[in-house]
């Protein structure tokens, strides 16, 4: 399995990345902004993507409409943000998100929604 | 000793230059010094504030991002693109085709599906009138509005934008500037902190010349390979870093550059809006809400933020540069006629007492002044009265002012945003500063006087100002430079 | 000419005439300025990346340690969590060392964690912070001269829950320094026993800035726990009451509705304005008679109009009210004529026939307003 996490905070990258290995999930490879993000999905397939909303160069919602429309791939997306205005959550997913989770967040949490997501 | 007429005249002349002189670098010192401190600050109180939270929350004020556009065809859609993405909830873009003779318009329509809505014109301003208001039916660009009018001029397309916004705040942009994600967030916290109300707040603009652009945002800072546009960014950053900050801290700002700025959409309605007669429309509308607060005795504030959230284009030719210069010098002088009634008169604060006698004398006479030393002093020559070693040490005291002051500017940019961060750059720039005074800061000197001479003409346009285009676009994998494109 | 300026400067010093030599002495002191700012200039940056490379790495190993702290606490069996705990403790200590800097960067990399986590994963940040006495780290800090340093403290006891640091801090409240005064708000918002009960004796400001860091904090928090904000909307401190008011309204308190009531009749057009507004939210069918009665005596203030008649809208009768909010079609501000219609548009079929009656009887032009509302791309 491979996953992508898309997110600028370093701290967060570093404990998703080393929480989804130490469960066994996959792979998990980072972007640090919108550009690189685009740039591995072009280049790669993904079976996850968790991607923060707010990040330099191309918003995650940007991502997951680029994701949907323009590769036309229905990899399942997790948005993983501090935003939790109603609004946002909704935008997310009638742009094509299938979880949402806010910040603050329980790793374990994010764990058992990967994992669930990744079964189907 | 028998004493002429002429040897009175020198005497007068040569004391008036060397006070005038002193008093200038004196001020220029006192506003550089205040600006360091502010500017630190300024960066230790950044360090606790998380801008995110406006993002996410109710309470953070409505903002309409008002962009004139005019003839920008070649980069418009990436341009709003990016305006669109700006890290900010509760946000509107509207962009109003100022009667291009371009396919500035076409573009907008078929790029973001735009249909024709009946859109209410408030009309509290008197414009040019409205053709149009166009709405997206792709629900990804519902925060964008276009408004296509008859050619007006800029102030009276921003005009429009005030009529037509509904939010509490409104960003008056130039669209082609680049403008950071988190540039809404910044610029609206001063409007969050009581107990002061904020009118105002401006914004740096830094130049974008040799960055890389990609999609309309800038992806990579890089110093400008030319002379020209190097000489600018040591201009931008004295006058932002060493000068705007200070006067800010004094309440006496009275310039909000017109390629960013965020005010309070009813004062500036009261106010009267943007003032199409002028070609410094921004400064004016900056002075005119300034005097309504006052004369209402109400507390005010213009707020500033040294960050650097804009990215503009500079002029990479001299003759580009010189309409500029010229234009600015014309601006200078009708706001300050405008708002004579200011000057000195106590009634008006630090605006009358400090800021406009410091924007007559230091920034509208000094050229003037300067050209007039000039004259006097090929005059003296010509008749043989120079003190030539005390000439050459007044001109070297002068330039070691000037390279003084450069420096101190470039560490204040080191020690806060420090955006150039290759070693050569600095080099580049040290050695821009020791050139500056002789081989860029006459010709500023000459323009400005020219747009003197203008007024007197009574030329009154803004001159063609042709996009060249020494931004890098990337597109794709291959880096473009739009003439490559147009091609 | 020039020959004889040169021999002029390099003859003796002080047979310069007073001009001159002033000018040669400002000449040379804004030089050797210049020289100092440039050396400042590679100094600086020579420093920035010394400091940035150690602190890179040093962050590294910390993030890399503190990994598996939060994580190994999903696998807690006892005595095994405790000793693997102690291990990472002793492993943080390696590197920190006794150096204050490197603490400081510890300190900041715990917080910098914990800002994103919640539950367990949080809890061990805290216990992390306490097993390796940081909160001395923050208690020297607090000691500073430097407002940064205490501002900085006071953060991190918020963060780490140090409520025993109340006593030490509670009177930066009023301190001349605006971030302090902030930190110190937020530090007493998270860390007191009862929610927000410094409110009490509460003289200062509270500002939009401050209400938006609350609001975020106490949305994450059990709402069960805040109070009821009617017991401030009497406080002498205006600052408290229109917070209290805007909490009340956002958390959607229905406890505090009676006492949003009385409100309406306050001599303070910001309180009435936002208990109006207030009530509008919370659903207050019960008192649109009171709000109907207000309208009235509002006509003459244009923000207050406003809110009044949207208000309406929300919660007014379709049948009895319409007339009311249908009189403000002629108010001679255009932003309560569009609030106006706004309300006549959710006062349903009623307010669509005063709307349309208005239009053809009235020699009022609204109908670029009504062709406004009827565009679905607007609305």
């Amino acid at each position: 399995m491979k996953i992508l996490i898309c997110d600028d905070d370093e701290a967060l990258v570093s404990m998703v990345r080393f929480k989804l290995s130490r469960e066994n999930l996959g792979e998990v490879v980072k972007a640090m902004d919108g550009r690189e993000a685009k740039m591995l999905l072009r280049e790669n397939d993904f079976d996850l993507i968790i991607t923060d909303i707010h990040m330099p160069f191309h918003s995650g919602l940007e991502i997951t409409t680029f994701i949907r429309q323009e590769l036309g791939k229905d990899t399942p997306i997790i948005v993983l943000s501090a935003e939790g205005l109603e609004q946002t959550v909704l935008e997310a997913f009638e742009m094509g998100a299938n979880d949402f989770i806010t910040k603050p967040f329980s790793p374990a949490e994010l764990a058992v929604r990967v994992r669930r997501i990744l079964k189907k | 000793m028998v004493t002429t007429p002429g040897d009175i005249l020198y005497f007068v002349a040569q004391t008036f230059m060397l006070v005038y002189a002193v008093t200038l670098s004196f001020g220029y010192l006192f506003l550089a010094v205040l600006s360091a401190w502010e500017m630190r600050e300024h960066i230790f109180k950044n360090r606790f504030i998380d801008y995110d939270y406006i993002l996410s929350s109710p309470f953070a004020p409505g903002v309409s991002l008002i962009a004139p556009a005019y003839n920008e065809g070649l980069t418009i859609i990436d341009n709003i693109k990016s305006l669109l993405s700006i890290m900010y909830n509760n946000f509107e873009v509207i962009v109003i085709n100022d009667g291009s003779k371009d396919d500035t318009l076409e573009k907008m329509i078929s790029a973001f599906g735009l249909v024709r809505v009946d859109y209410d014109l408030r009309n509290a301003l008197d414009t040019k009138p409205v053709r149009g208001v166009y709405k997206s039916t792709n629900r990804a660009f519902k925060k964008l509005i276009v408004i296509d009018k008859v050619n007006g001029g800029k102030a009276d397309a921003l005009n429009v934008g005030l009529n037509v916004s509904n939010k509490e705040l409104v960003a008056c942009i130039d669209v082609d500037c680049i403008i950071e994600p988190d540039a809404l967030l910044k610029m609206v916290k001063p409007f969050l902190e009581n107990p002061t109300e904020v009118i105002a707040s401006g914004g740096v603009v830094r130049i974008a010349n040799s960055c890389v652009v990609e999609e309309g945002r800038l992806v990579e800072v890089r110093l400008p390979e030319k002379l020209i546009a190097r000489f600018q960014v040591l201009e931008y950053i004295r006058a932002f870093l060493l000068g705007r900050m200070a006067w800010s801290r004094l309440n006496g700002l009275l310039l909000i550059s017109g390629a960013f700025g965020l005010f309070k959409r009813d004062i500036a309605v009261k106010a009267g809006g943007y003032n199409h007669k002028t070609v410094g429309e921004d400064m004016e509308l900056v002075m005119k809400m300034r005097i309504y607060m006052q004369e209402q005795n109400r507390k005010y504030k213009v707020a500033f933020i040294p960050d650097p959230l804009c990215w503009t284009e500079a002029p990479a030719h001299y003759n580009i540069l010189q309409r500029q210069r010229n234009r600015w010098a014309r601006g200078t002088y009708e706001c300050l006629k405008i708002h004579r009634k200011i000057f000195f008169n106590p009634k008006y604060g630090v605006m009358g007492m400090v800021s406009y006698p410091f924007w007559f004398f230091f920034e509208w006479l000094a050229p003037i002044i300067e050209f007039a030393g000039f004259l006097l002093f090929v005059g003296l020559a010509i008749v043989g009265m120079i003190d030539w070693m005390f000439f050459f040490l007044i001109l070297g005291s002068g330039y070691a002012f000037s390279v003084f002051i450069s420096m101190f500017a470039l560490l204040t940019e080191e020690m806060s945003f420090f955006k150039y961060t290759q070693k050569r750059d600095i080099l580049k720039m040290i050695l821009t500063a020791m050139i500056e005074p002789f081989w860029f800061h006459p010709r500023v000197v000459w323009w400005s006087l020219q747009g003197n001479l203008d007024l007197i003409k009574g030329k009154k346009t803004w001159g063609e100002m042709t996009r060249e285009g020494f931004v890098q676009y990337r597109t794709k994998e291959k880096i473009v430079t739009p003439q490559q494109q147009v091609a | 000419m020039l020959s004889q300026c040169i021999e002029s400067i390099t003859s003796s010093y002080f047979g310069l005439a007073p001009g001159p030599f002033l000018a040669l002495n400002v000449t040379l002191v804004f030089l050797s300025g210049a020289m100092i700012l440039i050396a400042g200039i590679f100094a600086s940056r020579i420093l920035k990346s010394r400091h940035k490379k150690l602190a890179d790495s040093l962050r590294f190993q910390y993030q890399k340690i503190l990994n598996k702290i939060v994580v190994n606490e999903m696998y807690s069996e006892g005595r095994t969590a405790d000793a693997a705990f102690e291990f990472y403790m002793g492993e943080l200590r390696l590197y920190s060392g006794t150096s204050s800097l490197a603490r400081q960067l510890l300190l900041s990399q715990i917080l910098e964690n914990k800002k994103n986590l919640t539950g367990n994963s949080a809890t061990v940040l805290v216990k992390t912070y306490y097993a390796l006495s940081l909160q001395n780290e923050s208690c020297k800090k607090l000691k500073a001269f430097k407002w940064q340093e205490k501002a900085l403290a006071i953060r991190e006891f918020a963060e780490m829950n140090h409520a025993q640091s109340i006593p030490l801090i509670e009177h930066y409240l009023y301190s001349g320094k605006q971030n302090l005064r902030e930190e110190c708000l937020m530090a007493l918002v998270r860390l007191e026993e009862k929610p927000l009960s410094f409110l009490d004796h509460y003289k200062g400001e509270i500002s939009k800035w401050m209400r938006i860091n609350i609001y975020r904090f106490l949305q994450n928090t059990d709402t069960r726990r805040l109070p009821v904000f009617s017991r401030y909307f009497n406080h002498s401190n205006l600052s408290v009451r229109l917070f209290c008011i805007s909490m009340a309204r956002r958390f959607k308190q229905s406890s505090s509705l009676p006492g949003l009531l009385d409100l309406i009749y306050s001599d303070n057009a910001q309180v009435v304005g936002l208990a109006v507004s207030a009530l509008g939210d919370l659903d207050a069918y019960q008192y649109r008679h009171e709000i109907a009665r207000l309208a009235n005596h509002v006509w003459r203030f244009e923000k207050l109009s406003r809110k009044v008649v949207a208000c309406l809208g929300k919660i007014g009768d379709p049948e009895t009210d319409v007339g009311l909010v249908g009189k403000f079609l002629g108010h001679p501000c255009y932003p309560v004529r569009f609030e106006a219609v706004s309300a006549l548009k959710k006062l349903g079929s009623h307010g669509e026939k005063y709307l349309h009656d208005f239009n053809l009887n009235s020699n009022q032009n609204i109908k670029p307003l009504l062709r406004h509302f009827s565009e679905p791309l607007l609305n």
